[in-house]
């Protein structure tokens, strides 16, 4: 594991993220979670549909896609999202889960601790 | 001489011989008995005046002649002749019968007389070719006519009374006879000589000329008066003529000769003309004298004639001798030489100088010259041998060579042979010899050697034992392998050929010598062949013999010996005990191998069978003989039909081979496949099957026993989805098994494909990396390797191919062989798959809990105010987890039912009966079973806490039911109402346990909630689309899950 960049509340502020998450529990936390260091949180959503209008609606900075929703592979989603300038971190709970896509993304392993995903998302608005 | 040398014989022929038998003797009586009368009346006629004495008898002359000259068979004819001309004359002189008688007898006797003294000494053929004859045919004529006489004078004294003394008259009566007899008989005899050799004209002519000369000058000078000159010595001019005669013509013209002068003396005498007629001389006197001349004239002619015959004769025998001798020499071409010792001289004749290659003009005359033609290397032998013949007067023979000059005389042989001339003490005085040229015969004497010798080397090069014995037996030549036969060399002429070694006949019985086939060949004088025989050589050694033995015969056709050709078949034997042995064997092995053979003639329906054949068909050993019924009788009913048919049509279509098999049943019932190869001729009008037949039944068996493994195999490997391939590299087709075939969903029963086919089936991706492993295998020279791959089949589907490729390659390194198993796995990566898809799905299962049951604490520790609620509150959650994941795991994962559900979550609350569950059978699946269960615990857990079973009157009431709806598939109602619970406050707080309530199944099931506080109690309606709910059937994986969606490594 390569070592986690520090978590930065001044950048992550304001930051816009589309949660796609299928399972509730994790979404609600995920978006507590989130909500805490003051991220924008779009949705959660639970469907690829349902993530295609919110991004239409809303054109989040980042989304955060777990990659099996409801048993399909949300690998078109990721690379509509992707190629239209959204940051992507997927999370999936299948090991090696190989990529099908080229789209440079960050990707975490479910469970995961909150740090690893913040960091990412600091450095994701550190870009921006 | 001439004369003498070209006369010739003339020999009494066959037919003068017959003459001489039938008419001879008539004739010669006749002539004699009258000439014998002529004469004698000639006689009387020339009787002395004065005594009446004849001077001369000449018919004695007649008799004797006669008789002398044809001999003893003239005996009896001119007896009877001079007896009846005696008696004839003497009668018509005037003289009684009784004298005439014994006159004729004293004359037929006196010639008898004197022929047989004649006959007695000389034989027949009396001629005057010698002096002695002469002397002794006078000596017989007077012995004769002296006896004669005597007979005659006692005759006369007894019938005639004469004055004269019985002396007187024998005297005159025997000389007046002998007179006769010498005067007249040689010209008898002469003339008979004549008959039988005829003299040529020349010599009568000469001879007729002297005679005629003589009677004249005879006539002249003895009837000439003595004043004439040549009436002096009459006889100086009668014996040169007599001499002319006798030396130049044969002893009769000297006989006639004589005659004349005989004749004329007598006439003279008689009529005293003359020398013998003068008045002085008395009549006695005169008679004497005539008599005398007469005598001394004929002894003077006969000796003068003898003695020149003999001289004739002897050139004549020398001449012919030459002549013979000459005839001789030319023959054998020899050349005649002489060498005078004393003076060195050498004479030779024209062939000895061809010989030699003298010079022709100036042949050598001196030995010295001689010596000069001779090859100096043989002169010294020359010389040796001369000297030698010289001193032992001895004859000697040489051979030489001759001095090479110019070449002419190069190489050539002389032969010489010379005997030794001496004189009267036994000096060497010179040699005459012959030499002849012998180059030919040395040459053809030495080809003939080696000849000889070439046929010895090659008698003895034979390997053969080649031995000739004599009629007797005994050997007389053998060659070196007969030696060797033998194990000694016989001694030729004292070994008699079966005293060298002792025979036996070929079954080692002692053979006696009369049976062996070279005493037949010697006693009877015939071949006897292929008799083989065991010779025992004296050591003991037997050998196998052949002898060939053939009587011999020389060129005339006589038996002079055996020759005998022996052959050694030792060898031979042992070939053929070892060739029965192998035979033996064979047959052996042949019974052994169960292969048999037979000789069938179709018409006689009759084979001949080895034993093999007997073995093979059960037949009792050593049978030879089958019939055809027999073997029909033993062939199997079931290919009987096929076996006939099978031939017809061989015989119709004239083929010569014919292969089938059957089977037939043997004596004992066992049942046994026989294969037959048979080879029909049709020559002749005797067709015949020849051919083998071998007992195939084991392999049959065998092959039975395989075939069937075999479809077993293909079977199994057609059941088992496993085929194989083999090709050669390099080849464009391959051989594949059915497995192989239905793998590849190719038409059944192929055994052959392109391997370009197999490329098309392959998967288009896979292709290029399978070509690339195969070449890199290929450069490695890997035996093995494995692969696995995907083909598409024809109607579209896809599968799974793992294969086994084995390689031979060869010593350069090339791959030479490819065999390889392919088998279908495409169930087998299915289930691989599904096992992935699991271990994943749990995987995700797992994390997803996990995940969650972080995010719940994360919750729950926000809406609890103690570490004690806290951990109350998450032990509730978590439990209910695990509840719900149990009861999907003793289903299988095959989903929740729901009153199964509910009755768990209420288990713990539910007391007497506060709980109402009333609903249809409905399975919930895995994921509206969970997010429900977690519904389900919040409602439970707040109905517990505040609700109606925190109190014991509570009860809770859940109801629900499938509600059909055309437009969205159905919803499944739950209602969940609370009732005589404790008041209910409507608790503002919006705790985690209630957004859980509202959100959760809306969230992740798009359903709705409907979550009220209502005065009776809470009441919470949930929908939840029909979608959710599953058949008992249904796997427990998620519904959109499939594999074509996941991609794991």
């Amino acid at each position: 594991m390569k070592p986690t960049p520090p978590t930065d509340p001044v950048v992550l502020k304001g930051l816009s993220v589309l949660v796609i998450e299928d399972a509730w529990q994790v979404a609600k936390a995920l978006k507590g979670l989130l909500e805490q260091y003051e991220i924008e949180v779009i949705g959660p959503v639970a469907t690829a549909t349902d993530a295609k209008r919110q991004f239409d609606i809303r054109k989040p900075q980042a989304a955060l896609v777990d990659v099996n929703l409801k048993g399909e592979l949300a690998w078109d989603l990721i690379d509509h999202l992707s190629e239209n300038g959204v940051e992507v971190i997927i999370t999936t709970g299948y090991p090696q889960l190989m990529t099908k896509t080229r789209a440079p993304i960050v990707h975490l392993q479910k469970p995961y601790p909150a740090e690893e995903l913040l960091s990412a998302l600091s450095d994701i608005a550190r870009r921006r | 001489m001439e004369h003498v040398t070209r006369e010739r014989m003339h020999a009494p022929s066959l037919q003068d011989r017959v003459w001489y038998s039938a008419v001879e003797p008539t004739a010669i009586g006749l002539a004699v008995g009258i000439s014998y009368f002529l004469a004698a009346r000639l006689s009387l006629l020339l009787l002395t005046p004065t005594d009446g004495v004849a001077v001369f008898w000449p018919a004695a002359g007649v008799a004797s002649g006669t008789l002398i000259a044809l001999g003893p068979r003239a005996k009896w004819p001119v007896a009877v002749g001079v007896m009846s001309a005696t008696i004839t004359a003497n009668l018509l002189g005037d003289r009684n019968i009784a004298s005439a008688i014994v006159f004729a007898l004293a004359n037929a006797g006196e010639a008898l007389f004197a022929a047989s003294l004649i006959q007695r000494s000389f034989g027949e053929n009396f001629g005057f070719e010698s002096v002695r004859r002469v002397l002794s045919f006078v000596a017989a004529t007077l012995i004769a006519c002296a006896c004669a006489a005597v007979l005659a004078t006692s005759g006369v004294l007894l019938f005639h009374n004469q004055g004269a003394t019985a002396f007187g008259i024998w005297l005159n009566w025997s000389l007046s006879d002998a007179m006769g007899a010498i005067t007249v008989a040689p010209m008898i005899i002469g003339a008979v000589h004549a008959f039988r050799r005829r003299p040529e004209a020349v010599e009568i002519l000469e001879g007729t000329l002297a005679l005629a000369a003589l009677s004249v000058v005879s006539a002249v000078t003895l009837s000439a008066s003595s004043h004439h000159w040549f009436a002096i010595s009459p006889l100086c001019f009668i014996l040169p003529l007599l001499l002319w005669l006798a030396a130049r013509t044969r002893p009769l013209f000297a006989a006639l000769g004589v005659f004349v002068v005989a004749i004329v003396v007598v006439w003279t005498t008689t009529f005293g003309i003359g020398r013998f007629g003068g008045e002085s001389i008395p009549d006695a006197g005169r008679v004497d004298a005539a008599r005398t001349a007469l005598l001394i004239v004929s002894l003077c002619g006969l000796v003068f004639a003898s003695l020149f015959e003999e001289r004739r004769q002897i050139e004549g025998a020398l001449a012919e001798s030459n002549e013979r001798l000459r005839l001789a020499v030319d023959g054998a071409h020899l050349g005649i030489w002489s060498l005078d010792l004393t003076s060195g001289r050498f004479e030779n004749d024209a062939r000895d100088r061809a010989i030699h290659g003298h010079d022709m003009g100036a042949p050598p005359t001196t030995r010295a010259r001689a010596r000069d033609y001779i090859h100096p290397g043989d002169l010294d032998d020359l010389d040796s041998q001369f000297r030698e013949a010289a001193r032992s007067l001895e004859n000697c023979s040489i051979a030489y060579r001759l001095a090479s000059t110019a070449g002419s005389n190069s190489g050539r042989w002389v032969a010489l042979e010379a005997a030794v001339r001496r004189d009267a003490n036994g000096r060497a005085l010179s040699l005459i010899g012959v030499t002849r040229d012998i180059t030919e015969q040395r040459n053809l004497h030495n080809a003939l050697q080696k000849e000889e010798q070439r046929f010895r080397e090659l008698l003895n090069a034979l390997p053969a034992a080649v031995y000739v014995t004599d009629a007797a037996g005994y050997v007389t030549y053998c060659n070196q392998a007969a030696v060797d036969l033998w194990g000694r060399r016989p001694v030729f002429g004292e070994d008699r050929w079966c005293d060298l070694a002792q025979f036996y006949d070929c079954n080692g019985v002692p053979m006696s010598v009369e049976h062996c086939p070279t005493e037949i060949a010697l006693k009877q004088r015939r071949t006897t062949r292929n008799l083989e025989a065991i010779l025992e050589r004296p050591g003991g050694k037997r050998i196998d013999i052949l002898p060939c033995p053939s009587p011999l015969h020389d060129a005339t056709g006589a038996f002079i010996g055996v020759v005998n050709m022996t052959l050694d078949i030792s060898e031979r034997k042992r070939a053929e005990k070892a060739l029965a042995e192998r035979n033996m064997q064979l047959d052996l092995a042949a019974k052994v191998a169960l292969v048999g053979s037979f000789a069938f003639d179709v018409l006689a329906g009759q084979m001949t069978i080895s034993p093999g054949y007997a073995t093979i068909h059960g037949l009792p050993e050593g049978t030879e003989q089958s019939s055809r019924a027999d073997w029909r009788a033993r062939v199997h009913p079931d290919d009987l039909p096929r076996l006939k048919l099978h031939l017809e049509q061989t015989i119709a279509a004239r083929r010569h081979d014919h292969y089938c098999d059957y089977r037939i049943v043997r004596a004992d019932g066992e049942v046994r496949w026989i294969e037959a190869r048979s080879h029909v001729s049709y020559e002749g009008d005797r067709p015949r099957i020849v051919g083998t037949n071998i007992d195939v039944t084991r392999r049959k068996l065998a092959e039975r026993a395989l075939s069937e493994r075999k479809m077993q195999l293909a079977l199994a490997e057609k059941a088992a989805g496993v085929g194989s391939y083999a090709y050669d590299a390099g080849s464009v087709m391959m051989q594949i098994t059915e497995g192989y075939a239905a793998l590849h969903s190719l038409p059944e029963g192929t055994t052959d494909a392109l391997r370009s086919e197999w490329k098309h089936r392959v998967h288009p991706d896979d292709l290029g990396w399978i070509e690339d492993l195969s070449r890199q295998s290929f450069r490695d020279r890997r035996e093995e390797y494995g692969i696995e791959y995907r083909i598409i089949r024809p109607g579209g589907e896809v599968s799974w191919i793992e294969s086994r490729s084995f390689i031979s390659y060869s010593e350069d390194g090339k791959p030479q062989r490819v065999t390889g198993l392919n088998i279908d796995v495409t169930e087998r990566r299915r289930a691989e798959d599904h096992q992935r898809l699991l271990v994943a799905e749990l995987d995700h299962r797992v994390k997803n809990v996990l995940a969650t049951v972080s995010a719940v604490s994360a919750s729950t520790v926000r809406s609890c105010n103690s570490m004690q609620d806290f951990v109350t509150a998450l032990d509730a959650r978590i439990r209910s987890l695990a509840s719900t994941h149990e009861l999907l795991s003793n289903r299988g994962w095959q989903g929740l039912p729901l009153d199964e559900l509910l009755r768990r979550q209420l288990a713990p609350y539910a007391a007497q009966n506060n709980v109402h569950i009333k609903g249809p059978r409905v399975l919930l699946d895995a994921e509206a079973g969970q997010a429900l269960s977690m519904v389900l615990h919040e409602l439970t857990t707040n109905a517990a806490k505040h609700g109606a079973l925190s109190a014991s009157a509570g009860h809770v009431f859940v109801q629900w039911r499938l509600q059909n709806t055309s437009t969205d598939g159905g919803r499944l109602m739950v209602n969940w109402r609370e009732a005589d619970g404790p008041m209910v406050k409507t608790s503002g707080k919006s705790g985690y346990g209630k957004s859980v309530i509202t959100e959760l199944i809306p969230y992740e099931l798009g359903g709705k909630v409907d979550y009220r506080f209502a005065s009776a109690g809470v009441r919470c309606r949930l929908e939840i689309p029909a979608g959710f709910v599953t058949d008992e059937q249904k796997s427990g994986l998620p519904l959109n899950c499939s594999p074509a969606n996941l991609r794991a490594l």
